[in-house]
């Protein structure tokens, strides 16, 4: 390693237990050190001692640690959203592994009538459709935007009513990151009409409402790409929210004022499975065109060149897969782990999650969900730091 | 400056002079006397600039009785080095995501200044950064703490920190699972 080896102490009897040990660092320096370290070592560094695993989940000191993943929001073919938690089973296997936190999904810290089902989830932070819009009296869509780990939210204006004529809104996306801006962004994919005779392309445009001026916008759509509505479809990096084109041929990225700011084009697949990112890396993963059973990863490089990262037959993962893996139903990408070199995979017929590990090429099932035919699963990772554009009811 | 009642002439002309050199000097705790650049003393510490500033800088040496000799040695090396080096404003991380404050990465000198140092001398160079409010020198040597921590067991880590393990086996064993089952590659 770099640097003088590690000398003898001066005194090395004096071993504290204290977070500082021996070194007698404040826990606000440890604190300080952690914050630089990647959020997979921290969670490694809770087995140095228990006072560095309490430093390290502290209420107070979450806020400044990176989190990792808890968990998936898990949408089925009726839109309907239920919270999938990654937190360890009991000991005692139970039928079923469902875990609910209180906090997650029911949203038990929002006032009644205030928020209705989850639509999206972007770096801790949930969008949800407010239930009193489902009201008669207010025929606008609105919007709750709440985070579950501080338990803040705030309500998101209605759309404007003109806005909506003839026009439907085929997917409400959420686009938040602490690190680009302390304020969030709601994007609507409008489409028209659907006459029923007319095969063509019915995007009309976006519609972004920014927490930061407090306004809906509309952006016709005239930039030649239209987007994919699927939630895996897309994501939100660096500032820009990414879509597969209706071509299934490239990736377009959006900044929020409607403005395409680069295409990157995607090998060629039989179908594009997910586009996300991890480890400050953008993938791109899609099934092959002759072997649908073959799952490939790609990383963007900073040349935009793609590079293939990771290939992986997940007709034999699954030990009891053969008999129904035949048909065209297959085991999917789910999600990317943010911060490991893993995936999640989803066997959509019996309804089973499973974690496989890139580097040793081996899987794992670790929940079981309603099974459905359409699904998409939203990675959460708990946000602790504070957000100025959550105000409680404002 | 408001000046204190009933503080003699000398003192006040002793001031003086004090205000008119351009170096202090500070006194560790063993004793050992270190002149440093009254200018980036002032500019780089809290503490240093709130001591000039409100006259409690001893001519003969401002006890810093928190602060060893070879601790305070790195720090008047370091301030006399900014106080020389032309910042550079190119070297703005992009990388340091999760904190908003922005970090600004250490500038090649600073990188050789804490490479060099052992792992005693880098610990209590943070403790007397910290001590004398010098967020600039907290910033490079907790960032240089943290690029020796990156890929290192908790074993390692035990053993550069001075960490004593109080775990059980069986409260260890159960954290072990917790995170092979949160990342499934340990």
């Amino acid at each position: 390693m770099e640097g003088p080896e590690f000398k003898k102490k001066r005194s090395p009897v004096v071993t504290g237990t204290a977070a500082g040990g021996g070194r007698g660092l404040t826990d606000d320096i440890i604190v300080d050190i952690l914050s630089r370290v990647p959020v997979k070592s921290i969670c490694r560094f809770k087995c140095v001692s228990p006072s560095w695993r309490n430093l390290i989940s502290h209420p107070d000191n979450r806020k400044k640690l990176p989190q990792t993943l808890t968990g998936f929001f898990y949408f089925d073919e009726f839109d309907s959203c239920e919270f999938v938690s990654l937190a360890k089973p009991p000991p005692t296997p139970t039928r079923n592994w469902r875990l609910r936190p209180p906090s997650l999904c029911d949203f038990a810290f929002l006032p009644a009538n205030t928020g209705g089902g989850a639509l999206d989830c972007c770096n801790g932070l949930v969008l949800l459709n407010s239930r009193s819009a489902s009201g008669s009296e207010a025929p606008c869509a609105s919007y709750v935007v709440c985070n579950p780990a501080t338990e803040k939210w705030t309500t998101v204006p209605p759309v404007p009513e003109s806005a909506e004529v003839s026009k439907i809104c085929n997917a409400s996306i959420l686009c938040f990151d602490p690190a680009v801006s302390p304020h969030f962004h709601v994007v609507r994919l409008l489409v028209a009409e659907d006459d029923g005779f007319t095969e063509d392309d019915l995007f009309e445009g976006f519609q972004i409402y920014s927490s930061e001026t407090g306004v809906w916008v509309f952006h016709p759509h005239n930039s030649g790409w239209s987007p994919v509505e699927h939630r895996s479809r897309r994501t939100y990096f660096n500032g820009l929210l990414h879509f597969i084109t209706s071509d299934q041929r490239a990736i377009a990225a959006m900044d929020m004022k409607g403005q395409t700011q680069r295409i990157v084009y995607v090998p060629r697949s039989k179908e594009v499975e997910l586009i996300g990112h991890s480890q400050g890396l953008f993938f791109y993963a899609n099934r092959d065109d002759r072997n649908t059973y073959k799952v490939s990863i790609f990383v963007l490089e900073d040349h935009g060149r793609w590079t293939l990262k990771h290939s992986v037959n997940t007709k034999g993962l699954f030990a009891d897969a053969d008999e129904y893996l035949q048909s065209e139903l297959l085991v999917g990408v789910a999600a990317i782990h943010p911060h490991c070199n893993s995936i999640f995979l989803f066997d959509s017929l019996q309804g089973r999650l499973m974690l496989y590990n890139m580097d040793s090429r081996s899987a794992r099932v670790i929940r079981s969900v309603t099974e459905t035919c359409l699904w998409s699963f939203v990675p959460y990772v708990p946000l602790h730091m504070e957000t100025s554009a959550l105000e409680n009811g404002n | 400056m408001e000046v204190d009642k009933g503080k003699g002439e000398a003192e006040e002309t002793r001031k003086v002079a004090e205000a008119d050199r351009d170096t202090v000097t500070l006194k560790s705790s063993d004793g050992k006397l270190f002149e440093v650049s009254k200018e980036a003393a002032a500019r780089l510490s809290t503490v240093l600039a709130g001591m000039i500033a409100g006259g409690s800088i001893d001519d003969n040496g401002t006890d810093l009785k928190q602060i060893g000799s070879e601790a305070l040695e790195n720090v008047v090396d370091y301030c006399n080095k900014h106080a020389n080096s032309i910042p550079s404003a190119a070297l703005i991380s992009s990388s340091i995501s999760f904190n908003t404050a922005p970090f600004k990465e250490p500038e090649e000198w600073e990188r050789k200044f804490v490479d060099r140092l052992s792992h005693d001398a880098l610990f209590d160079l943070v403790e007397a950064a910290n001590f004398l409010g010098m967020e600039r020198l907290l910033d490079v040597t907790c960032h240089k703490i943290s690029e020796m921590m990156k890929g290192k067991s908790p074993d390692q880590i035990r053993e550069v920190f001075n960490i004593k393990n109080d775990y059980t086996k069986e409260e260890l064993e159960e954290i072990r699972q917790e995170l092979a089952w949160a990342f499934y590659d340990d």
